[in-house]
């Protein structure tokens, strides 16, 4: 099973992206977070496999909580997702940058989380 | 002295139609400059960086019940006022970086996290205006339902 870490300070999106987690037809454990504060305590407990993450929220970031995931050596084998409304290359540099694995931008639909996803569990190591 | 930069209103067409297609699997018809809906929620997000402003969205109350009840897979109803306003706030948030996104690709914006927009402060006719529907009614008879302004400074 694919323990996946869903972080978003919205419920409404939170629950959109789970709904379409599970229409992916992978075996995904949903973990949900609402700021990166709270994903990466979460974060070091379960030791997701992949955290989604959206990039605009309050207490700390996605861009911060993306580069204390690459720092972190407990997680070094989670993969990171961002998805965001935020559409600028140079946020997209940033991201890749500060080691994101992969960069969705809303609208997103399930077949594109799910191919994101399949691309990003093959890369494991 | 420099010009003042309006948004193309085919940019901020097709990025409304896109989302609403993907998001809430239904047609948005652009019906251009028009008043925004009478009752309505309204939600504001600011942007920054390379061009700055703010940009503004009402939907009618309908509209944002119907929108929130597609988005969560719920009945019509079953949704509380505050996941209704949850949903517009959302939209907003990815109207936003999807129209600045298309209307300059390559350039840096920031997107502020949505916030309420009071109604005394939007007054008079939205510029890019649309009538959604998803009951197959006349797209064309219809007023609008969903307004956006996007005030560059």
């Amino acid at each position: 099973m694919t323990r996946v870490l869903l972080v978003d300070d919205s419920p409404v999106m939170r629950h959109y992206v789970a709904r379409a987690l599970k229409m992916t037809g992978i075996d995904i454990a949903i973990t949900e977070a609402e700021n990166g504060l709270v994903a990466m305590k979460k974060a070091l407990e379960i030791l997701p496999d992949v955290i989604i993450t959206d990039l605009n929220m309050p207490e700390m970031s996605g861009q911060e909580l993306v580069s204390r995931v690459h720092a972190a050596a407990e997680l070094s084998a989670t993969r990171v997702l961002v998805l965001t409304a935020d559409r600028s290359d140079s946020r997209r540099g940033e991201m890749t940058q500060a080691g994101a694995d992969a960069y969705l931008t809303k609208p997103v639909t399930p077949e594109i989380l799910k191919n994101s996803l399949i691309g990003m569990l093959g890369a494991k190591p | 002295m420099s010009e003042t930069q309006v948004v193309p209103p085919g940019i901020v067409q097709s990025a409304i139609e896109q989302i609403f297609q993907t998001m809430y699997f239904t047609e948005a018809g652009f019906v251009g400059r028009a008043q925004p809906p009478s009752s309505a929620l309204g939600t504001t997000v600011g942007f920054f960086g390379e061009t700055e402003g703010e940009f503004r969205v009402t939907v009618s109350e309908r509209l944002a019940c119907d929108m929130a009840a597609d988005f969560l897979a719920l009945e019509p109803g079953e949704t509380s006022p505050e996941q209704v306003e949850a949903i517009v706030r959302e939209f907003a948030n990815v109207a936003c970086g999807a129209t600045l996104g298309a209307w300059k690709p390559g350039a840096s914006f920031h997107c502020a996290i949505p916030g309420p927009l009071e109604r005394d402060s939007a007054p008079g006719e939205f510029p890019y205006c649309f009538c959604v529907s998803g009951d197959g009614a006349d797209l064309a008879g219809a007023g609008a339902d969903l307004a956006i302004d996007i005030r560059i400074r």
